[in-house]
């Protein structure tokens, strides 16, 4: 071996484990792990007769870590609901479903991107610091009308920092 | 047009080439340390981006 | 009746794709042109409508065109094109097939271009408006998964009859290391035999049965995760065979040896290793998966970036010793010695060029969490297309270049050569607008698999146009590129016959006369570690699939 390739091959593995390891801290010290990790069931056809789902939108949390939680469904080819606003600076926790095929659950230029299937819970934890207009658009081909999938997210001022 | 080039570079370089350490190769060292530079870079650019839309 | 090729005359210039294996390579060569027009036509189309810019006639569907274009460009272009070149570089350097070795062949490109036949109804007739993925629940004809079925076990009997023709060289020359190319292309379709179980049992044992109606639901996370443990494999074997050409053939373009024997066969080793357990990278935002096993799948697809990285560098050293033996001594004037009027190097080059934007693009798409900047978004429909769309078919061009003219007994002239040129800068510039714009576009959140749409009239959608109507320059681009293609490769199979013939270029390596490291070769080995692997990866997300009483889903059609 050239004395040229041990010492790349070691600078390029070198850089892939610190890419890794930045990645693991991240995760489990930052709490970013992959959106929608984990296997929560919920029956596609029967995804009304869920509390959290029968008028989706957003609540209070009970929970000490969240301020809110989101509910959204998706279905070909809408997200009900189809606009939302929430407090800048909220603490949330997303949770989406699908009655029928896959989707794609994305609130563009944020972090929030992820897949919901039929039969699961996809749920993301997040803050929303930042005022302004985020559309959400479904991302996973759903059918003809797949486009048409939108709803917006309207983070608004006078939030957390009140209620606290 | 090349068959003849190789044949020659195969008789003069049969008792060295296998040893890779008498190669010069220092365009290359450059060529791939500029690569793993762009990795490197590139990689962290994307990180940033997405630390900044958490 | 069919003779091997001994060691000694691995390299002798006689040696030649034998007649009626050239005639295997061909039909299956027809098919990729074929392809590529058909599939390219529908793509040019794609870019103009998703910029607004057009309207389908008739009734046809985006994504109708879309799933056209996915199958016949990712599925049936790349199937053909590899067992002939396989089939081609194992009768070179491995010397002529047998009847039945052949006859497999033969049997293999019959299934494939009726699954091909029978798929491409369904599609044309918006039965199976599906994608190439056929993500379930949505439901296309029965007759869409069984022609797909019948695609992948076509490969399979090509695949066996190729295995069978490396075996046989190996028992007849016991001790000798096996001709590189062949053991290349035998590693290649080990790792297809193993990715594809997984696919064809969902295929099978789901989406058959579900389509028919026989089963009312589908268990839509198995469905899912037995696609994608194929579907990145899927693209590794894509990329092996240009990886075949990267190793064995440029050196011999250029005149010179390659880098390494046991190098490229050790990088080709880790392929098979660690192409398969890898496919949860493609789950990442998905739920029904614990973030431990993405996790764990994405340290494994780090792995298989090493193998990149080595072949990075030797490709360099190739080019550098190259240069240096012409007289260069300057730390980069190496680069001016390349035969840049050679459509076969230039080509090749080309598409390594693309790859150094593909592989980091790849790195960020793989790195866990960071995926959801990227995710379903337009950047990465940009990352397969300069990573399958260019080195992976740029290769295969600069390989159909001498290989057409090699079959069928012609060389190429210099006006084909030239073509060639034209071909590979026409490719390069239109490719490299459209997946730049790809590229800016998914960063800033616009979705792929999406046909036109102004999403309400939100303000970031009318940016996103801007970079559609940029992807539909490149388009046009790649339309003419493709035309271009189509006439050359016509040209390189009927112009007139010469006494001698186009050379299928193999290069021997720099370290020829050294024995290959053992385990390399063992078989048995080999197959146990990637079955290995395979198993730590997949058995606990896999068995959850079954134990979580994820409800099963109902088939849609919504299109």
């Amino acid at each position: 071996m050239h004395k040229f390739e041990k010492i790349w091959m070691s600078v390029g593995t070198g850089s892939l484990i610190i890419f890794l390891v930045i990645l693991g801290v991240s995760a489990v010290h930052a709490g970013h792990t992959p959106a929608a990790s984990g296997i929560e069931t919920i029956n596609p056809e029967y995804v009304r007769d869920d509390d959290r789902f029968a008028e989706p939108g957003l609540y209070e949390s009970d929970d000490d870590e969240f301020d809110y939680n989101l509910y959204f469904v998706a279905s070909a080819f809408n997200y009900e609901p189809s606009e939302v606003e929430i407090p800048q600076g909220s603490r949330v926790k997303v949770q989406v479903v699908s009655t029928d095929v896959v989707h794609g659950f994305q609130v563009v230029n944020t972090n929030i991107n992820m897949m919901v299937e039929p039969g699961l819970v996809s749920t993301y934890r997040t803050n929303f610091d930042n005022v302004g207009e985020y559309l959400i658009v479904c991302n996973e081909y759903c059918g003809v009308g797949h486009t048409d999938m939108t709803s917006t997210i309207k983070v608004v001022e006078g939030g957390a920092e009140a209620n606290e | 047009m090349t068959e003849k080039k190789v044949e020659k570079i195969q008789e003069n370089s049969e008792t060295h080439d296998v040893d890779h350490s008498k190669l010069d190769l220092r365009g290359t060292f450059m060529m791939v340390m500029f690569l793993g530079g762009l990795i490197f870079v590139s990689w962290f650019g994307a990180f940033i981006l997405f630390l900044d839309r958490m | 009746m069919s003779r091997n090729i001994h060691p000694d005359q691995l390299f002798s210039l006689n040696n030649r794709v034998d007649k009626k294996d050239g005639k295997l390579v061909l039909a299956n060569m027809i098919w990729v042109i074929i392809a590529l027009l058909i599939g390219g036509s529908a793509g040019m189309l794609q870019t103009f409508i998703r910029a607004g810019m057009f309207e389908l006639p008739f009734g046809i569907g985006y994504y109708q065109l879309l799933t056209l274009h996915g199958v016949i460009l990712a599925l049936v272009l790349t199937f053909f094109f590899i067992m002939g070149f396989q089939i081609a570089s194992l009768s070179r350097s491995a010397g002529a097939f047998n009847d039945r070795e052949r006859l497999l062949g033969w049997i293999g490109f019959w299934l494939m271009s009726a699954g091909t036949l029978v798929a491409a109804a369904m599609i044309a007739t918006n039965e199976a408006s599906v994608l190439y993925t056929f993500y379930a629940p949505l439901q296309a004809h029965a007759f869409y998964y069984i022609a797909l079925a019948v695609i992948i076990i076509g490969t399979w009997f090509s695949v066996i009859g190729q295995l069978m023709r490396y075996f046989r060289w190996r028992r007849e020359f016991k001790g000798h290391k096996t001709p590189l190319l062949s053991f290349m292309a035998s590693v290649n379709n080990v790792m297809w035999l193993v990715c594809t179980i997984g696919v064809s049992l969902s295929v099978i044992f789901q989406y058959i049965p579900w389509s028919l109606g026989i089963v009312e639901t589908i268990n839509v996370s198995l469905s899912r995760t037995l696609f994608w443990m194929f579907g990145h494999a899927l693209v590794y074997f894509w990329l092996l065979p240009a990886y075949m050409s990267w190793y064995v053939v440029i050196p011999k373009v250029l005149g010179t040896k390659g880098f390494s024997d046991n190098l490229a066969r050790m990088s080709f080793v880790l392929f098979l290793f660690f192409s398969i357990p890898v496919g949860i990278h493609h789950q990442l935002t998905e739920p029904g998966i614990d973030a431990f096993w993405k996790g764990l799948q994405v340290v494994l697809t780090f792995a298989v970036i090493v193998p990149s990285l080595m072949t990075a560098f030797s490709l360099f050293a190739v080019f550098e010793t190259h240069g240096r033996k012409l007289g260069a001594t300057g730390l980069l004037d190496w680069f001016k010695k390349l035969p840049w009027t050679d459509a076969r190097f230039v080509l090749p080059f080309l598409g390594m060029l693309f790859f150094i934007p593909g592989g980091i693009g790849g790195i960020i798409n793989a790195s866990g969490q960071m995926n959801q900047l990227v995710h379903n978004t337009i950047w990465v429909v940009g990352h397969f297309h300069i990573t399958v769309g260019a080195p992976v078919i740029l290769t295969y061009f600069g390989i159909m270049m001498f290989l057409l003219p090699h079959i069928t007994g012609r060389k190429i002239t210099k006006q084909l050569n030239n073509m060639g040129l034209y071909l590979g800068y026409t490719w390069t510039f239109g490719m490299g607008l459209m997946s730049a714009a790809m590229h800016f576009a998914g960063l800033r959140g616009a979705p792929r698999r999406s046909t036109f749409s102004e999403y309400g009239g939100a303000d970031i959608a009318q940016e996103w146009i801007t970079y559609q109507i940029m992807q539909a320059v490149g388009g046009t681009f790649l339309f003419v590129a493709i035309i271009i293609a189509v006439i050359l490769f016509i040209q390189l199979m009927t112009g007139p016959k010469t006494a001698e013939v186009e050379e299928f270029p193999v290069a021997p390596m720099m370290d020829q006369s050294v024995p290959t490291t053992k385990w390399v070769e063992n078989w048995r080995v080999l197959i146990i570690i990637t079955v290995f692997l395979l198993l730590i990866a997949y058995t606990v997300p896999i068995t959850q699939m079954f134990t979580e009483n994820i409800p099963d889903a109902k088939g849609f059609k919504l299109w």
